[in-house]
């Protein structure tokens, strides 16, 4: 690297990120598909999502996790019932993601915008053809715009879930499946929430193990081999670490990448980290390298919030010089009731000096409802 | 200041934390992390935008897009990175919404790719994701490119010259003879190798078969590389009698006569049903097929032409299970499988309900209408022409008789 990013800490971020902490400390999370909540309570993504590897709709145990761990008041709505799990009957089981709110971007020698918009509002249906050995399972986007498929598989779970066999629309098994899919890591891999794939996945579900292979057609349909990917992780109660491979490819050039990430906890705060290399190749000539990382920090000041705090590095064309990119977030979660969560957050981007939106700050205020 | 310092300090400790693993790690794995010119402190590599493709390369596309579109692993295999950009934007369907090209010569309007940074899209979210919309100023500056042709001044004589798109599709069916056939190409081509010997059509006497002594060569009225968009071909079909046949388009870039581009680089044509066309090497024909079927109104003609040659391999009338169960294998059958019958999929919508074509089930599929179930039909295939489905939509407004 031909130059070092100045640290651009200004007073006003470092102000906000004080002010976040003191709300969290002076009041008293629940997120969705979150690997930090994973390494906070010391179990695998199976244990709190139908998909094994995480996100979409949560189990009946991750939903009681959510109401009795997470918020900040285990609440009931009609306390003679017993709390919501997503269980609407003994051959189904439903939940949903909604989120929405307000976020304001300010660019460098421009005027800021802001806007109040509907995020995304995702539907789950989960069909147990044979409990605990074979569902169907659907993850839908409602809205904004048109309804989109993200995922919809069949899930064989033989041997009491020992081994996992998904066929069909899936996210694919590939570090860690953080909920922001604008983390560095999670766009310049092209594996996020974004980018379902077709195809077959063979997991492996051992007491400290989690494993998957999957294989499925890739994002570009035009005849090429199928995109392999392979992802393990080994969890212990106060730390993991995993490793995962990617192969795609492509008659405009094969893609490979390789990720290691962890996960450990520090007293009340559960770290993560993940390093993600990449290598696209080229039909003729050079082909790119692209490396991408991610740090981040969760603190659980006070049943029902946490404070997360990550930082961010990427360099997405090794030929091209100066064009690393830093992104820092500073965000504040609140979960009050098993439902609800509001969460406030400023973001920094630090990139190329030309372009001045790789170069904006972002502030946001967003509410999430789910069941 | 005590608590602004200490956050300091935790973002100082992230960093650093950070910062050294990734140094150790591109230590072990790259030797090189960048080297020379680039985004420099005077401005991008590509100077001050304009409405060339370069600029736009360097000043959108390259800082901003790549991020996500780059690799195979690019959304919707669009690669957006300078190498491949062009060839996968200018001429090509729309990977979302196949009827409009990504990016389509002299029609801004037209052009997925402003659709999509304008956030009008029929599909998707707006781009760039999870960023500001670009400024006005360089949504202009795009669409003045794409108004002026879309050409690219970027090109090398080391790239062999590739088709981009060809209109009609192939493998489509159309019915009719068209007035003209259009091929766009990855650069501007030498005009002058393209002629009725480089370009030409021919249809396959009634067998779809080419090559057994009975195919109709075709000969245009014209052929010519238009002024206004030297990356393209037309060959005007103008006065040429319509036959429904199989017809082949083929463009030369082997032998004695080819099509070559502006540095003397032969036409690198070998087509295996993706855009571009070629194999990496310059020289190769390109070779597509389309059909000529005139549907018309009637459950017969659809039958002849569409449920027959098209449906009915899937839809045979075999099992219990869609796509089986409904058989589509001859004009009675297929009533009976869809005349006010209810959609299995969807059973609060007809197959097709007489007097009403946009609420009829089969429509909604063939044309890929947001609110189906599964996939548009034909499965796996190209989509009908417009003329076809607007011949079935005519026979279930008239009634379906």
């Amino acid at each position: 690297m031909t130059r070092m990013l100045e640290p651009r800490i200004s007073p006003l971020v470092s102000t906000l990120l004080l002010l976040g902490a003191l709300a969290g400390l002076l009041a008293g999370g629940r997120a969705a598909a979150e690997p930090y909540l994973a390494v906070e309570a010391g179990l695998k993504c199976a244990q709190c999502h139908v998909n094994p590897t995480g996100g979409g709709k949560r189990t009946a145990f991750g939903e009681l996790y959510a109401r009795n761990q997470i918020s900040a008041q285990a609440m009931s709505l009609d306390p003679s019932s017993k709390p919501w799990t997503g269980d609407v009957a003994k051959w189904f089981a439903t939940g949903a993601d909604i989120r929405g709110g307000y976020d304001s971007v300010t660019v460098p020698h421009q005027s800021s915008e802001s806007d109040f918009a509907l995020t995304r509002a995702t539907a789950y249906l989960d069909f147990i053809a044979l409990p605990n050995l074979l569902q169907v399972y659907v993850d839908q986007k409602v809205a904004p715009d048109n309804v989109e498929n993200r995922e919809a598989y069949v899930l064989l779970t033989p041997h009491n879930g020992r081994y996992v066999v998904k066929a069909g629309q899936m996210f694919l098994p590939y570090g860690l499946r953080l909920q922001d899919d604008d983390a560095f890591v999670r766009q310049t891999s092209g594996v996020s929430f974004r980018t379902p794939d077709d195809g077959i996945e063979l997991g492996l579900e051992l007491p400290k193990w989690s494993a998957q292979m999957a294989v499925t057609k890739g994002a570009a349909d035009n005849g090429s081999d199928d995109r392999v990917s392979l992802s393990a992780v080994y969890v212990r109660p106060r730390w993991r670490v995993g490793a995962s491979y990617n192969k795609n490819p492509d008659p405009l050039g094969d893609r490979e990448m390789e990720a290691v990430f962890a996960g450990w906890k520090t007293g009340p705060i559960a770290w993560l980290a993940e390093l993600d290399f990449i290598t696209d190749q080229a039909p003729t000539g050079p082909g790119n390298s692209i490396y991408a990382s991610l740090i981040e920090g969760d603190w659980r000041i006070h049943k029902g919030h946490n404070l997360k705090v990550t930082y961010e590095f990427q360099n997405p064309l090794s030929h091209q010089a100066e064009d690393e990119q830093e992104r820092y977030s500073a965000i504040w979660e609140y979960s009050p009731i098993q439902f609800v969560q509001s969460r406030v957050g400023i973001r920094r981007y630090n990139g190329i000096p030309s372009f001045p939106a790789s170069n904006r700050n972002e502030w946001f205020a967003e509410l999430h409802v789910y069941f | 200041m005590e608590g602004s310092n200490g956050s300091r300090r935790l973002a100082r400790g992230f960093r650093a934390l950070t910062r050294c693993a990734t140094l150790v790690a591109c230590a072990l794995v790259t030797a090189s992390c960048g080297s020379g010119d680039g985004f420099s402190s005077g401005g991008s590599s590509g100077g001050p935008l304009a409405p060339t493709f370069s600029s736009i390369q360097a000043n959108v596309f390259t800082p901003i897009c790549v991020t996500c579109h780059s690799g195979a692993s690019a959304p919707h295999g669009l690669r957006l990175d300078g190498g491949n950009s062009y060839a996968l934007l200018v001429g090509v369907p729309s990977d979302e919404e196949p009827s409009v090209l990504r990016v389509k010569p002299n029609d801004p309007n037209s052009s997925y790719l402003v659709q999509k940074i304008e956030g009008t899209a029929a599909s998707g979210e707006r781009m760039p994701a999870g960023m500001p919309a670009l400024p006005q100023t360089v949504i202009d500056t795009i669409r003045e490119w794409i108004t002026n042709g879309a050409t690219n001044d970027t090109q090398t004589s080391s790239a062999p010259i590739r088709v981009s798109s060809m209109s009609p599709l192939p493998g489509s069916i159309v019915t009719a003879l068209p007035a003209s056939i259009t091929v766009a190409f990855d650069r501007e081509v030498n005009a002058t190798t393209v002629d009725a010997t480089t370009f030409r059509l021919e249809r396959s006497g009634a067998d779809a078969v080419f090559g057994n002594g009975n195919d109709v060569a075709i000969t245009p009225a014209s052929v010519t590389v238009p002024a206004a968009n030297t990356h393209s071909a037309v060959m005007s079909l103008a006065g040429v009698g319509s036959a429904n046949d199989t017809y082949r388009v083929t463009l030369s870039g082997s032998g004695a006569a080819k099509i070559l581009d502006l540095s003397g680089s032969a036409l690198d044509g070998e087509y295996g049903g993706t855009f571009p066309s070629g194999n990496g090497t310059a020289g190769g024909d390109f070779v597509a097929t389309f059909t000529v079927g005139t549907v018309q109104a009637t459950l017969q003609s659809i039958q002849d032409n569409v449920f027959t040659p098209i449906c009915s391999s899937c839809h045979a009338g075999v099992g219990t299970v869609l796509p089986g169960s409904m058989n589509l294998s001859n004009a009675t059958a297929s009533r009976a499988a869809l005349v006010s019958v209810a959609s299995v999929e969807q059973p609060g919508v007809q197959r097709v309900a007489p007097s009403n074509s946009a609420g009829s089930y089969v429509v909604q599929k063939l044309q890929g209408d947001p609110g189906i179930s599964g996939s548009r039909m034909p499965f796996g295939g190209q989509p009908l022409d417009q003329p076809t489905i607007n011949a079935i939509r005519q026979w279930i407004d008239a009634g379906a008789p």
